[in-house]
């Protein structure tokens, strides 16, 4: 009975927290800017829509192009496995933090491909800078991974990523977790480091990568997106948020995702897009953010 | 045991058949194929046998040499190197007599047929040695026939220089380790390794000499940095299937050397340990940050396999480090990190060079900016380079990813407590080194294979005949298959670790029932995502069936006369990650940017120098030159004055010995 509703939360969380935080995203932005917005459920329209059109290849491409979204929404799908959202994970041992991370690389590695194999210097320009960008967060990624293993003396997300009392364990957790917020803007294209929605090609990371799919390739590449954001938002909810008694396990997920969403709206409402020569620091920033929460918790 | 002696015999007998049957072609080629598959189904019997626990006894005959016994063994860190040697060295032998055939007389066929087979041959030999003198012997004939692979093409200049700088380099770091032999020879009294192993130990100052000596002659066979000297000049000069080979293989031999000198002089103190972690991260990071600058595709794969060898030596750092606060866990944990992703880089490696000899004949250069859009001419080549690729990055559902992780599991052990602080740093430049090597290998591969063809070149290559393309499909097939069942190359590296652990044989089957299981969950999920992955691409197609799926030229944000010069090229694409990491690196731009109204010529250069071959070098030299400028006088490169010197030596010698 526990399994089967456990299984029942993850299958909830990872097919509506992707659209609904977008959508939550989205609202927050325009509530910040007096508007009304687009439907909580936009992105999720969006996607079915998607999923029953058509689609149209460039000449340029080969099946390494449409090779590319379903590796790496099945990427993203595989790290959601292991990631502990409401409750225990479906699957955990030790050492399954390092197989979340790589997961995600795979999935970069391919959307880059992707994104080169389209011959367009816009994509290739967003190609390479993703790659730029995520080596350096990809370490920031590791040491604040290592900084919450070594607390919970243990490498598996379950046990890294839960609420621990104690004002050290609370410094660490502060910084663990500010160096993973800025980790998960870049990693899922958000402000300061990219804009999602911006029209101007040159000045996307991401977003520019995507601009020849279509149809239900874009589909799955959005989606796969969302589940990023979703599995990487868990996490940092696991770490502050507590099981709390009126809601449940599911319930206390649901309601961290929720203010996380909301955190990300406003966070993009109230800054601009920083300048590209500008995020190497902000990354830096975040290593050295988790490299002393590493001190904190070895000490 | 005469399996081994069988595959060498066999390897040297075909060696010789590709000399004296030079004028039948066909035949030598048979014979090189047969000696190559004889050998490696003799050799991957014994080391199968010896790696399900059996003990096999050793060889000893008598040998006119003074002092050397021919002494041959075989133990479970032996035979996991000799399959390497043996699947690597059949794959790429096989690979080559396409390529050669395939080269229309620009690589010559006798001479490189006879290196190779002799290089693998010598190499089986290597790690079945068990006296220091047949050590030696075999080593130097690896050396010698790698330096005939690599002037193969000797009609070049630059693979003349190639050829020299080699030859140096591998001297320098035999004479290391005849000097190291002569130590440990003189302290037990006897040249065989077994009585190595019972030797008292070293006194302090002796002991640091070995260790020096050890490390740059095994290292500079190795090629981690700063010893890498030779590396990315030889490996780009010397036909494909052998900088395969040599890069898969033959450089690994230096960590074979290393670790078979950890097994038989046991541990070594703490800060030594870390000191082989910090070459080994610092070869790591500095090879991938040079390889992802390189626009020669085969100087990229040789930067990366000073990554690897880095990546391996970290491991092997790590084991010592296990070793010398006492843990024999964490120790055979570390040395079986290395083992496994020596085996794994040994694969995936020889497969890129493999694949990158197929663009370099179908394309005529092994520039990356004049290839472009080969996935489209090339399917089979590019498809299995995709998987290559995707291997060397340590991406989870293939075989990269297994060595790594174990790595990964050493740093980020949480119960270690050993005042291990350093680990975590550690593991950030491991993550660094992950995300260099996918900047490098997308592009690599991105730029050469997708994307627009950039010469016309490009546009007319064909994939080349299923002779050379079967061998990097097995290699391709091996990176999957160890992807999804880790196991039979864990427990072999395992029991790999547990020769050099020599106090820890108990430790050895609980060590990899500990991490086994783990690694087939690993495993598991990767199958998980293959699965996933065809089930997403079903549906994708059941989904488009229905529908309309045009086709159109890539989106060019309005404009419509794109042309394949105006995608990203391989100088520019590592720009962004070069910039912020400039001063490691070191590259140097020269810009004349277009001024005014009516702008003139204007151009842009970049070059990244190589911090050995540029940097430090240079001045050694120069400082040894000035050193050696009065010695000089003695030689005058007359034979006689030599023989005079030699007899005045051995008469001096006489003198003081009476």
């Amino acid at each position: 009975m526990e399994t089967l509703k456990n299984i029942i939360a993850f299958l909830l969380l990872v097919l509506f927290a992707p659209h609904l935080m977008l959508g939550i995203i989205a609202k927050t932005k325009a509530a910040v800017a007096g508007r009304r917005g687009p439907p909580v459920l936009q992105p999720l329209y969006d996607n079915l829509k998607l999923l029953g059109k058509g689609a149209v290849y460039s000449t340029t491409t080969t099946w390494i192009f449409r090779l590319g979204p379903v590796v790496s929404l099945s990427a993203a799908l595989a790290a959601a496995v292991l990631a502990p959202l409401a409750g225990p994970a479906l699957l955990a041992f030790e050492g399954d933090a390092i197989l979340f991370a790589y997961l995600f690389a795979l999935g970069r590695f391919v959307t880059v491909l992707a994104a080169l194999d389209t011959g367009s210097s816009f994509e290739g320009m967003g190609a390479s800078r993703e790659v730029a960008f995520s080596s350096l967060a990809e370490p920031a990624l590791i040491l604040s991974f290592a900084g919450l293993a070594y607390r919970a003396g243990s490498l598996s997300l379950e046990r890294m990523f839960a609420v621990q009392a104690g004002p050290s364990a609370a410094a660490s957790t502060i910084l663990a977790l500010g160096s993973l917020f800025i980790v998960l803007l870049a990693e899922n294209s958000r402000i300061p480091v990219d804009d999602p929605n911006t029209h101007l090609e040159l000045t996307m990371i991401h977003e520019v990568m995507v601009l020849d799919h279509s149809g239900p390739d874009l589909a799955f590449i959005l989606y796969g997106a969302g589940l990023k954001l979703a599995l990487m938002s868990g996490l940092l909810v696991r770490l502050v948020i507590p099981d709390l008694p009126f809601a449940g396990a599911f319930g206390s997920m649901a309601l961290g995702l929720f203010l996380m969403a909301v955190a990300i709206g406003l966070v993009e409402s109230s800054m601009a897009r920083l300048r590209l020569v500008r995020v190497p620091q902000l990354l830096v920033a975040a290593i050295c953010a988790s490299a002393f929460g590493l001190i904190l918790v070895l000490r | 045991m005469s399996l081994l002696l069988a595959a060498v015999a066999a390897l040297g007998l075909a060696a010789v058949a590709a000399v004296v049957l030079s004028r039948r072609d066909p035949w030598a080629r048979t014979l090189a194929v047969g000696g190559l598959a004889v050998a490696a189904a003799s050799g991957g019997l014994l080391a199968s046998l010896v790696l399900r626990g059996q003990a096999i006894p050793d060889l000893a005959w008598a040998w006119l040499v003074p002092g050397a016994v021919f002494h041959v063994g075989i133990d479970p860190l032996s035979a996991c190197f000799l399959l390497l040697v043996l699947l690597v060295g059949g794959c790429a032998g096989v690979y080559g007599e396409g390529y050669v055939a395939a080269s229309r007389g620009r690589v010559p066929a006798a001479p490189a047929r006879f290196f190779f087979l002799i290089l693998v041959a010598s190499m089986a030999l290597l790690v079945g040695a068990r006296n220091a003198l047949l050590f030696m012997v075999a080593w130097e004939t690896m050396a010698l026939s790698a330096f005939g692979l690599v002037s193969c093409e000797h009609d070049k200049p630059e693979v003349r220089k190639a050829g020299l700088l080699y030859l140096l380099c591998t001297h320098v770091g035999s004479l290391c380790l005849l000097a190291l032999f002569a130590l440990l020879g003189h302290n037990a009294g006897s040249l065989e390794f077994s009585a190595f192993a019972s030797a008292p130990p070293l006194p302090a100052a002796q002991r640091t000499a070995a260790f020096l000596l050890a490390l740059i002659g095994f290292g500079m066979k190795a090629g981690f940095m700063p010893l890498h000297i030779w590396l990315q000049e030889a490996h780009p000069a010397a036909p494909s299937h052998a900088s395969a080979a040599m890069s898969g293989i033959m450089i690994e031999m230096g960590l074979y050397g290393l670790l078979r000198l950890l097994a038989l002089t046991g541990p070594v103190p703490a800060g030594v340990a870390l000191l082989l972690v910090v070459l080994g991260l610092a070869s790591a990071l500095f090879g991938i940050m040079f390889a992802m600058v390189q626009r020669d595709l085969k100087r990229l794969l040789a930067y990366s396999s000073i990554e690897n060898v880095g990546i391996i030596l970290t491991g092997v750092g790590l084991g010592c480090y296990g070793q010398a606060v006492g843990s024999p866990a964490l120790a055979l944990l570390g040395f079986s990190g290395a083992v496994l992703h020596t085996i794994n880089h040994g694969i995936f490696k020889s497969l890129l060079f493999l694949s990158a000899g197929a663009f370099y004949q179908a394309v005529g250069t092994r520039d990356i900016e004049a290839c472009g859009g080969l996935q489209k001419v090339m399917p089979w080549t590019c498809g299995l380079t995709a998987i290559g690729a995707a291997a060397i990055c340590g991406l989870p559902p293939l075989n990269g990813f297994t060595g790594e992780w174990l790595l990964y599991s050493w740093l980020l052990k949480p119960d270690a407590g050993h005042g291990m602080r350093f680990t975590a740093l550690a593991a950030a430049a491991l993550a660094l080194v992950g995300a260099f090597a996918v900047a490098a290998f997308s592009k690599s591969y991105g730029l050469a294979c997708l994307g627009r063809p950039r010469s016309e070149a490009a546009r007319t290559a064909r994939d080349p005949s299923w002779i050379m393309l079967a061998p990097m499909a097995l290699l391709a097939a091996l990176c999957i298959a160890i992807g999804l069942f880790p196991q039979p190359a864990l427990r072999a590296a395992f029991a790999a670790a547990g020769d050099v652990v020599r106090s820890a044989r108990p430790a050895v089957s609980e060590g990899f029932d500990q991490w086994s299981r783990p690694l087939a969950v690993v495993g598991m999920l990767g199958a998980g995502v293959w699965a996933l992955g065809a089930l997403l691409w079903t549906g994708r197609g059941l989904l488009l069936r229905r529908r309309d799926v045009g086709q159109g030229p890539t989106w060019g944000c309005g404009f419509t006369a794109g042309t394949a010069r105006m995608q990203y090229s391989g100088s520019s694409y590592p720009v962004p990650t070069a910039r912020v990491f400039t001063s490691l690196i070191g590259t140097r731009e020269e810009a004349h940017a277009p001024i005014g109204y009516w702008p003139a010529k204007a151009s842009f250069a970049s070059r990244t120098p190589d911090p050995a071959l540029e940097l430090w070098l240079p001045v050694l030299v120069r400082r040894f030159e000035s050193w050696l400028s009065v010695p000089r006088r003695l030689q005058h490169g007359r034979l006689q004055m030599s023989l005079l010197y030699m007899s005045a030596f051995l008469v001096a010698i006489l003198l003081w010995k009476l």
